[in-house]
């Protein structure tokens, strides 16, 4: 039980993160990020 | 210190000049703030700002992208004019500027100098490369300068922090007096126009929100376009454009209007330098002169390039091959150490198959990038780069583009996004738009664990012509795939939708500077440090979810048939021993016949390390087979049990053998049925014509946040897949021992290349498209884009697999 709870907690953040990353890129997108997704100030 | 009198003074300046003159060494030197500089024309693209301190003020530095013009054709120009009227957003108005001149060609620097003049606001000039323009016989009579331009300069040398207390002391000085404006002798019928629009705009100003200056009102005369142009159009409509274009034809007087604007300019900047510059005359060339005269030749200086960046790929291998290998290795001991530490189950196999086999499959390509940046950070710190930008400028316009594309070009090698925000020096929109829409076929450093992981794993090791490595020719050829497909594309947009006629463009060749360890130090840190944190945060996340849609449903079904078959097979062998009931003690000769073929075993693996070829490990391995049956026969012809102890020594083989199969074919059966096998099945047809299965489809799909998530992802899709032995493997080995369902190998080099040419050509890379919507300020662009690439990946990989499948690869 303890397992499924530690995994889906960690599926949850890693979904989470790509969640926020895709919304960051978004941002760029509509110019109110003036930089970004590129790895110098990723 | 009396309290009363600690009034703070504050003042705000900008930094100004042409590219590469030393403005952010000296921003670096006034503020102390960390920041990249390289020896590279318009490395500023965006401003900086940071905070210097004298006595008791506080000063306020805005570092400004470094333009030739205050035109107000490119948006980078019209920033710089923007900044210097503090009428960007968050950026405070400067109250006096530092103009950043280059001492070793001063004139062509005093162009956007006398432009900046003509503000009026409270100046200094910071002349710089006062050593470079000596090594070349220049002097420069700064008194005379000083007198000339009406206002102060200061000698300085950033780097080495010559004369920053002078120009600090200087500048606070200055800040307290008013600026002067500075007056050109420009043709009357020119200053009248000037004079005329500027009343004009004053008009308009109520409209456009702010108050117009007199050399914006020239610009706009000179210019007649950009941005500003639109916003009069847009307050000033059809009136003012009539008026607008009456009052320009008046002012050119039959001339062009830029003609006589530069004429005016160099007309001054000619006289003043009689009096001001003497340079020594020389006999013969400088050494810089011939070595500039090879290194942009047509034919010489092409060799060159093309040698030097072949090295760089063959150091690629030679060099990082070893210390990759370690990493991997060490990943792989990693996985057993932790395995070995955890009970089965999901959340080993998320540390093992998916955290570790994906993060860790990416993370042993760093030596690759960090041997790449190397060479890349050497060469741009000596000045190399600046010329091959040179030779490839010419070329560069046989196919329509301007040569101010290709220092933005260049930049997409490392990454596609300063790519494309450097293609805001371009002052041409379509140019620019065609620059932006080929940045992304420049192979970026996400693509090389990709071309690394297919060249070591399928290119054989061997020497072309006795000394090339083929692998690292290969991975130089790799290089050139985007670059041969950029080009067609390139003609095709400037010859149809992107039409511009090719502006001049003067680039301008630094000085050889001996390499700063510090600054190629940096590079590397910042190179190495964003490849780990790419891998720590985006890659391992995407490498999560894989994992957990490869992983679930993991129906119960399935493993209880595989259970039930593992108890059938190990029964069967427990009955079997069962029957050996030996004299000799039986487990001492089962003993006897395991360390025979665990000898054997070794020898192989130490001929797979020594091995030159196929050819010869092919034998060595034959030969330690030989020796092992005659050792085993020569221990069986000893007894009779030691005959029946061979035979169960077979059967105990067989056992482990079947076991594995055992466990390889539940963790394919559990793959395939799982939410990543499901969806895969259904792209599965869309690749197969690739040599792709629907593992490769799905990996190449998952690899949309990020490039190199394709790695990650195929060393967690064969991790789960059961694709692999007992022992650790590496990633490499993992790849090339993968099986399609009918047995057969589902790598071959056929497959590889067409992966590769496919990962060369697509645009699988969300930030980038982000970008180039941002940049274009439509959708319009990345969509073109990612239809377009894609559309181009999926057909050069086509072409690729098929022609090399019928080659017999
Ligand atoms: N020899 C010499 N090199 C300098 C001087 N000032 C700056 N540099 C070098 O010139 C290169 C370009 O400087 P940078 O500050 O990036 O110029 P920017 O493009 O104007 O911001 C760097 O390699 C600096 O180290 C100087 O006074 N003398
Ligand atoms: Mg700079």
């Amino acid at each position: 039980m303890l397992e499924y709870i530690t995994i889906a907690a960690i599926i949850l953040a890693a979904a989470g993160f790509t969640g926020w990353r895709a919304w960051q890129t978004l941002r760029v997108a509509s110019g109110s990020k003036a930089c970004g997704g590129c790895e110098k100030c990723d | 210190m009396t309290e009363g009198h600690a009034r703070h003074d504050r003042h705000v300046i900008a930094l100004m000049g042409n590219p590469n003159t030393g403005k952010s060494s000296l921003f670096s030197a006034l503020t102390g703030t960390r920041q990249k500089v390289a020896n590279f024309p318009g490395v500023t693209v965006e401003a900086k700002i940071g905070t210097a301190r004298f006595e008791n003020s506080e000063i306020t530095v805005i570092d400004l992208p470094g333009t030739y013009s205050m035109a107000a054709r490119s948006p980078d120009e019209r920033v710089a004019t923007d900044a210097l009227l503090g009428r960007i957003e968050g950026t405070p108005k400067p109250d006096g500027v530092i103009i950043v001149l280059d001492a070793s060609s001063l004139d062509r620097n005093l162009y956007i100098g006398t432009q900046i003049l003509e503000f009026g606001l409270p100046a200094v000039v910071a002349l710089t490369m006062v050593d470079v323009a000596e090594s070349r016989g220049i002097t420069v009579d700064v008194a005379k300068l000083s007198e000339t331009l009406g206002v102060p300069v200061v000698v300085i040398n950033a780097p080495k922090g010559r004369g920053l207390d002078d120009l600090k002391s200087t500048l606070h000085r200055t800040l307290h007096h008013p600026g002067k404006v500075l007056e050109l002798d420009y043709p009357d019928d020119f200053l009248r126009g000037v004079n005329t629009l500027y009343n004009e705009l004053c008009d308009l100003g109520v409209k456009l929100g702010f108050k117009p200056t007199r050399p914006e009102a020239l610009r706009l005369l000179v210019d007649g376009a950009g941005p500003f142009f639109d916003e009069c159009e847009e307050v000033g409509g059809e009136e003012f454009i009539s008026k607008f274009f009456e009052i320009r034809e008046k002012a050119a007087g039959g001339r062009s209007l830029s003609m006589h604007e530069a004429q005016t300019r160099y007309g001054a900047i000619g006289k003043w330098m009689q009096e001001v510059k003497q340079t020594e005359t020389r006999e013969g060339r400088t050494r810089t002169d011939i070595v500039d005269g090879i290194l942009t030749h047509k034919f010489w200086g092409s060799l060159v390039f093309i040698v030097v960046m072949g090295l760089i790929f063959q150091s690629i291998y030679s060099w990082s091959g070893p210390l990759m290998d370690a990493i991997d290795g060490s990943f792989g001991a990693l996985g057993e150490w932790v395995g070995g530490m955890m009970s089965d189950g999901a959340l080993k196999s998320l540390v093992v198959d998916g955290v570790i086999a994906g993060v860790g499959g990416v993370l042993i390509f760093l030596p690759q990038i960090l041997v790449l940046f190397l060479f890349i950070a050497i060469l741009e710190d000596l000045g190399y780069m600046a010329r091959a930008a040179f030779l490839m400028d010419r070329l560069m316009s046989r196919f329509g583009l301007n040569g101010r594309s290709f220092i933005p070009m260049l930049s997409g090698f490392a990454c596609a996004i300063p790519a494309i925000m450097g293609t805001r020096v371009i002052e041409d929109r379509n140019t620019r738009l065609t620059t932006i829409f080929l940045a992304p076929f420049m192979s970026c450093s996400a693509r090389l664990p990709v071309y690394v992981l297919f060249i070591a794993a399928f290119v054989p090791q061997m020497k072309v012509l006795g000394f090339i490595e083929l692998q690292g020719l290969v991975l130089f050829a790799m290089y050139w795939v985007g670059v041969f497909a950029a080009i067609p594309t390139a003609l095709v947009l400037k010859k149809g939708i992107l039409k511009s006629k090719a502006t001049p463009f003067l680039l301008e060749l630094p000085s050889y500077k001996t390499p700063r360890l510090k600054a190629v130090g940096r590079t590397l840190w910042d190179r190495g440090g964003s490849f780990i944190k790419r891998a720590g945060t985006i890659i391992l996340a995407v490498s999560v979810l894989v994992w957990a849609a490869g992983y679930f449903p993991h129906s119960q079904e399935v493993d209880d048939k595989y259970d039930a078959q593992l108890a059938e097979v190990e029964s069967a062998y427990a009955d079997s021993i069962l029957e050996f009931n030996p004299e000799e003690d039986a487990d001492s000769l089962l003993a006897q016949y395991k360390a025979i073929d665990d000898a054997h075993e070794e020898r192989v693996a130490e001929a797979e390390e020594a091995a030159e070829d196929d050819d010869a490990l092919e034998q060595a391995i034959s030969e330690s087979k030989a020796e092992r049956n005659a050792e085993m026969a020569k221990l069986a012809a000893k007894s009779a049990d030691a005959e029946q102890a061979l035979s169960h020594y077979a059967d105990w083989k067989a056992l482990e053998e079947r076991r594995g199969e055992i466990e390889n074919l539940r963790g394919g059966e559990h793959l395939e049925d799982s939410f990543l096998g499901r969806a895969g099945h259904v792209i599965e047809p869309a690749v197969e014509p690739l040599g792709w299965d629907w593992r490769i489809g799905m990996a190449a799909i998952a690899s949309f946040p990020a490039r190199e998530v394709i790695v990650a992802t195929l060393g967690t899709i064969f991790n789960l897949g059961g694709d692999e032995d007992e022992e650790s493997e590496t990633l490499r080995e993992v790849v090339k021992n993968a099986e399609r369902k009918d047995g057969s190998k589902l790598f071959t080099l056929a497959t590889a290349l067409s992966i590769m040419v496919f990962f060369a050509l697509c645009a699988q890379c969300a930030a980038t498209l982000a970008v180039m919507r941002r940049e274009t300020n439509s959708w319009k662009w990345p969509i073109a884009s990612f239809l377009y690439m894609t559309v181009l990946a999926y057909i050069g990989a086509l072409v690729t697999y098929q022609v090399a499948h019928a080659l017999g690869g």
